[in-house]
């Protein structure tokens, strides 16, 4: 309802008003350790079974930056433990620029312990987390997933007009279980697509005609829910089909569940939020909530959640010949538009599906993809 | 009682210099070398005669140059036609002694009016005014005594009564009244003199208007006044401001004054003093306003062609205020015209409003009656943007009032306020807002000393937000209704001492919000935060005292209790949480109906002395508390449709102002000029703030996200006005802080670690400057230029990357930066038309808001990497063209 609020009201502003870049000139100012980081009642063995390539258990290091168009920097050589509450301690490996792994194919987190993380950083800085458990002991496994199609007006630019036009996508939904636990659940979806893309001119036995491609900027947002009633739809995700070549031959969607605690979903929603641009009802800006300290350091803060989630998965397939209307797949006539001799070393994803410039393309079919 | 008539016409009549009394009273040698004061004294006792003159003119001047006797008045004239001293012989026996000057000011015979002197120490005038064309009476007409702070308003039926001092005999009369030529007469206290009610006629002026008053009460009232933090600002005013759109807003008119800043355009309701939006308590006729604008901030919500005065008072007053911590503003509807029918109108670009006005019976009897609306939705249509073709805003409002008046000492008034705004965005959600309100008053008069007013008021005021679309299609309310009644009584001991006291209750039954479904599909699950039933009641007492000429006290307890009563649920919160960010919900309660949840209640004693050091020039002091039980719940800078109000209660305490304040006020030039200067300091307990990340939308436990904590105000406030000529105007400044501390053993309650932060209405530097000049009769222009420091704003300092987000915003503290200063310069123009006919006048106005197209910062956002834009809201001149006309 913010939203709602929040749009159209800057609307409304954008008519009248002016709307110019400021400087505020911020100095000095000291960078904060971001930890990212989580444990789930899913092993690295049973996250194949999704199915998926598998997914090790990690921490992510780096620091704050500037408000300026800079990346952060990751933090390498610190030293990062798990432990739980029966004294067990389990060591992340450094794989390098901030990333740590926790290799142990068969852990996963239980539903009656506790568990904290632990990171020493430059100079025995030590911040860890609060002790975290799950938030519900059993599996919820993700509901069926069924899609609708709509039309949604969106603007698109034609030359150097933007004109308004309504683009066919679809809508897609899961079936929400009914909560008979009187009380509140709280829900978290992400997603990780997958589709085939063919190079249009390709002949049929070049060995890159055919490419599974990634992208982990597509779809990479998540979905959030606080639930007391269950029993409904919950829409999951929009796309659109139109000039939209992943869903032409084959994609897949594998849609993670993760039924998280109160303070781990507040911390999820405000970061949503703040993802949206403020307007005049919105709430004031606030700082993500954390559940680490700094122990060597009271004046230190980091920032991130540890949270302890409980974990499930499903691995669902799209494409135009699902939809109750024929959409055609356009690559072709779109390839064949002349547009002037390539310049030297110029992609060629016409051509070659590796030079697919959507994301990340690789010739081998993963393990978990479905037969036809 | 015989009745004297003083008409100004035309004939001269000429004055007669001897009488039959005089005609006996001879002089001879015999007085030379009397002191001719000791001499007039004892032929005033010998002859029942009386001689008027200002015995300080004529020193110790003695009789000297009688050879042979002759008559006394023969010499007089002779006599003192040397010390430029004329002799005009009102009566056969009540002879004045008067400058020359005086004499040629008062030429005729019926400008001379003798009234017999009461025994006590003052003589009432009493008297009526008239239309001389209309034989219609005037109301409202000023009156004043020359050289004096006496003075008059005529009445409802024309009359009017001014007290005079018997040790003044000789008084100079003015009338005044807006479109008639000023009169003046000299009125002449005798014991000689006649029993007798003046009436005047005075005759309309089509050559030159008359100044405008910015005092709507005494002229000196700057420097007699007793309470501080008292600003009066009437429509005349107000409408000589450049106005936007063509529309006249009495909130922004009240912006000028110095201590009270409104965020900037697009802003409804203003902050006094660094006070929070919701520490305002706004009354039209009584009852309560709860929004007062139109289309969140562009329109007032009160019709200028039905206002008379708005008045503001800064903490306190007398205590029959009470309520709200930082100002009441108590706007008045006028009466409609007794006499005849009128009709007026504006046309704008946007919006367009209608009055008429007539008698029900007349001179007894009135209404006026006023609509307003708008039509923006061409506007919106005329954008290429989709959202906004798809949108719709419009706004309309319907002010009345009818006045009766029952006899000689009693009145009754109803007034009348129905509201809507309407806004919707994309056809998916529509926000209203609606106001109704209704409040009656009788007015009784007991006896020349003491009378008393009853109000009954009732207000309603309603949002909704209606969210058409197919997965959520929910319709969400909040609101607030309350029903008022007062009873005040004002007594007068003597000139000196006055006693004001009273009762009142508000019963306020607040939804603090309420969500439906509209299908069985939505997705939006229900819900309602518990209805608030207060009941706030209060008795008052006020005493005014002139202790001497000098010195003056004004003070007043107050004792106002608040009940809180169910049905109602009430959260119990644990706030010792170190590991969640939000309060733990460990229970709740259940209150049925009418169980009394919460009882508060406080003494709010008020004091304000005045210091006189000469007629033009004064000290103040003042210290007022005022309790709060009611709160506004907004975090943000402007009110919007989904604020609301929640009541005290186990959960929220009531806001305590204590208020301090010390001036120094001086007026000049027959107080054409006003100079004050007034610091003031109030702390505030309990003001609430809200919990980091709190989403107070929505939310059924939502005194758990709130915080209380406390408030500190400081500054001082200069304003130098200049009341009349052709130029008039004001200039005002205040410097002023206001701060925040939120500091507790749970870390969950503090901001900003514990410490003083600037509040969002802290805005150190205010400076207005109002410029009005009228070019001749049918030509004026009027400037505004408004400079404030920016307001405090929480910006981002740092970014991080987590998970799909390529940056996450981290913040400074709370209020810890600042937006940049605003300033804005707006003119307007006003070209009358057909001033000579009375039947049909109209009027031209040419408003440039912004003149030199600053952008200032309304707000300032940041997108996903923490880079600012800043959004000026009209940050172009923005012209606009009215025509006004009224027959």
């Amino acid at each position: 309802m913010k939203h709602i609020i929040a749009n159209g009201w800057f609307w409304l502003v954008a008519l009248i008003g002016c709307i110019e870049p400021y400087d505020f000139n911020v100095e000095n100012e000291l960078p904060i350790l971001v930890i990212e980081s989580y444990l789930s009642n899913v092993s690295f063995d049973e996250s194949l079974d999704f199915p998926s390539d598998g997914r090790y258990f990690y921490v992510n290091l780096h620091y704050s930056s500037d408000v300026k168009t800079v990346r952060d920097k990751g933090v390498d050589g610190a030293k990062v433990t798990l432990l739980d509450n029966e004294g067990n301690l389990l060591k992340f490996e450094g794989t390098g620029m901030g990333h740590y792994l926790l290799y142990n194919e068969s852990f996963k987190a239980e539903s009656d312990k506790e568990y904290q993380l632990k990171v020493v950083v430059d100079n025995e800085t030590t911040y860890v987390s609060s002790w975290e458990k799950m938030a519900v002991k059993n599996t919820h496994t993700v509901g069926d997933i069924t899609f609708k199609e709509v039309e949604r007006p969106t603007i698109k630019h034609v030359g150097e007009e933007e004109v308004i036009r309504l683009v066919k996508g679809i809508e897609v939904f899961t079936n929400l279980p009914t909560n008979g636990m009187n009380e509140q659940v709280y829900y978290k979806w992400q997603f990780e697509p997958t589709w085939i893309y063919v190079a249009p001119l390709a002949p049929s036995t070049q060995i890159d005609k055919v490419c599974w491609a990634t992208n982990l900027n597509y779809m990479s947002g998540y979905s959030l829910q606080q639930d007391e009633t269950g029993g409904y739809k919950k829409d999951l995700f929009y796309m659109e089909i139109e000039q939209n070549e992943r869903v032409y031959e084959q994609f897949s969607m594998l849609i993670k569940q993760q039924i998280i605690s109160k303070d781990h979903f507040y911390f999820w929603n405000l970061m949503k939020e703040q993802a949206v641009v403020s307007g005049l009802f919105d709430n004031p800006p606030a700082n993500l909530p954390t559940n680490f300290s700094c122990t060597t350091d009271e004046s230190k803060s980091a920032i991130g959640y540890f949270g302890i989630i409980n974990e499930s998965a499903i691995r669902w397939y799209f494409s135009i010949k699902d939809l109750s209307y024929r959409y055609q797949n356009n690559l072709v006539e779109l390839c064949r538009i002349n547009y002037g001799p390539p310049a030297i070393g110029d992609p060629k994803p016409c051509e070659h599906c590796l030079d697919y410039t959507n994301g990340t393309a690789v010739l081998n079919k993963p393990n978990w993809w479905k037969s036809d | 009682m015989k009745k004297c008539i003083v008409i100004i016409i035309i004939q001269t009549i000429g004055l007669s210099l001897y009488g039959q009394n005089f005609n006996t009273i001879p002089i001879d040698a015999s007085v030379n070398g009397s002191l001719i004061k000791d001499y007039l004294k004892s032929i005033e006792e010998t002859n029942n005669v009386d001689f008027i003159f200002d015995e300080n003119a004529f020193g110790n001047f003695s009789i000297n140059g009688i050879t042979t006797e002759q008559n006394i008045l023969t010499y007089l004239a002779k006599y003192f036609s040397a010390f430029d001293l004329n002799l005009v012989q009102v009566k056969p026996n009540v002879v004045l002694i008067l400058p020359r000057s005086t004499v040629s000011r008062f030429y005729k015979s019926n400008l001379y009016i003798v009234l017999k002197k009461s025994n006590d120490a003052k003589t009432i005038l009493k008297g009526e005014i008239f239309d001389s064309s209309t034989d219609e009476i005037l109301i409202g007409a000023q009156l004043i005594v020359e050289g004096t702070n006496s003075g008059a308003l005529s009445e409802v039926d024309g009359t009017y009564s001014i007290d005079l001092n018997n040790r003044i005999p000789l008084n100079t009369i003015t009338v005044k009244y807006i479109g008639y030529d000023s009169f003046s007469f000299l009125l002449i206290l005798s014991e000689y003199g006649d029993e007798l009610e003046v009436v005047t006629k005075i005759f309309p002026n089509s050559t030159q208007l008359e100044d405008v008053i910015i005092s709507a009460t005494k002229l000196d009232r700057n420097v007699s006044d007793k309470l501080t933090g008292v600003q009066k600002l009437g429509i005349e005013s107000i409408k000589l401001l450049p106005s936007f759109m063509g529309e006249i807003d009495p909130v922004r008119g009240i912006t000028t004054l110095p201590g009270v800043s409104a965020v900037g355009e697009l802003s409804s309701g203003f902050n006094v003093r660094g006070g929070d939006l919701g520490q305002n308590l706004i009354r039209q006729d009584g009852a309560i306003i709860i929004n007062p604008s139109h289309l969140f901030g562009f329109y007032s919500a009160f019709n200028p062609d039905l206002v008379a005065e708005v008045n503001l008072i800064k903490g306190g007053g007398n205590a029959k205020n009470g309520s709200r911590v930082s100002s009441i503003m108590d706007v008045s509807l006028r009466n409609g015209d007794t006499r005849k029918l009128k009709v007026s109108a504006g046309i704008g670009l946007i919006s367009s409003r209608l009055t008429i006005e007539g008698p029900l019976k007349k001179n007894k009897s009135s209404f006026i009656i006023g609509g307003r609306g708008s039509y923006t939705n061409w506007l919106l249509e005329q954008t290429k943007d989709l959202k906004l073709t798809q949108s719709s805003a419009n706004f309309g409002d319907i002010t009345a009032k009818v006045f009766q008046l029952i006899n000689d000492k009693n009145f009754v008034s109803v007034s009348g306020y129905s509201s809507y705004d309407n806004f919707n965005l994309g056809s998916d959600s529509t926000f209203q807002w609606t106001t109704n309100n209704i409040s009656l008053k009788w007015g009784h008069t007991f006896n020349e000393t003491t009378d008393s007013h009853l109000t009954l008021a009732g207000s309603q005021y309603i949002t909704a937000l209606d969210n058409s679309d197919e997965i959520d299609n929910f319709i969400y309310k909040n609101g607030s209704s309350s029903g008022s009644l007062s009873y005040d009584i004002d007594k007068s001991f003597s000139e000196n001492k006055s006693l004001n006291f009273g009762i009142e209750g508000i019963y306020t039954l607040i939804n603090p919000g309420k969500l439906e479904n509209q299908s069985s599909q939505s997705n939006t699950k229900p819900f309602q935060i518990d209805d608030h039933n207060a009941l706030e009641t209060a008795a008052y007492v006020h005493y005014e005292w002139d202790i001497t000429d000098e010195i003056a006290i004004s003070t007043g307890l107050r004792y106002s209790q608040f009940y809180r009563i169910g049905n109602g649920v009430i959260y119990d919160f644990n706030y010792n949480v170190n590991e969640s960010i939000f309060p733990e919900l460990i229970d709740t309660l259940a209150f049925s109906t009418g169980e009394l949840i919460d009882f508060q209640h406080g003494l709010e004693p008020r004091l304000s002395m005045r210091y006189i050091i000469n007629n033009s020039t004064s000290v103040k002091a003042s210290f007022y508390k005022t309790n709060q039980y009611l709160h506004l719940i907004s975090n943000t800078t402007s009110s919007t449709p989904l604020d609301y109000w929640l009541s005290s209660g186990p959960n929220l305490l009531p806001e305590i102002g204590n208020q301090f304040s010390l001036g120094f006020f001086r007026n000049s030039k027959d107080n054409n000029y006003e100079i004050s200067i007034e610091g003031f300091y109030r702390n505030t307990k309990n003001p609430i703030d809200y919990i980091e990340g709190a989403d107070i939308k929505l939310t059924e436990s939502i005194e758990g996200l709130l915080i209380q904590g406390k408030g500190i105000a400081y500054g001082t406030e200069l304003l130098a006005r200049k009341n009349r000529g052709k130029l008039n105007g004001w200039v005002s400044y205040t410097y002023s802080r206001s701060l925040r501390q939120f500091n507790s053993q749970y870390e969950v309650l503090k901001v900003n670690n514990g410490k003083y932060y600037a509040s969002q209405y802290d805005q150190p530097h205010n400076l207005s400057v109002v410029l009005n000049y009228k070019y001749g009769p049918i030509l004026s222009f009027s400037a505004n230029f408004n400079f404030s420091s920016g307001r405090p704003i929480t910006i981002p300092t740092s970014k991080f990357s987590y998970d799909a987000y390529l940056s996450v915003l981290n913040y400074s503290d709370r209020n810890e930066y600042r937006v940049p200063d605003y300033h804005r310069l707006d003119i307007s123009a006003t070209l009358k038309n057909n001033i000579d006919n009375k039947k049909f006048r109209s009027e031209w106005n040419l408003s440039i808001f912004n003149i030199y197209s600053r952008n200032n910062a309304y707000t300032i956002f940041f997108n996903q990497y923490g880079s600012a834009k800043k959004v000026s809201i009209l940050g172009n001149a923005f012209p606009s063209l009215t025509y006004n006309f009224k027959f």
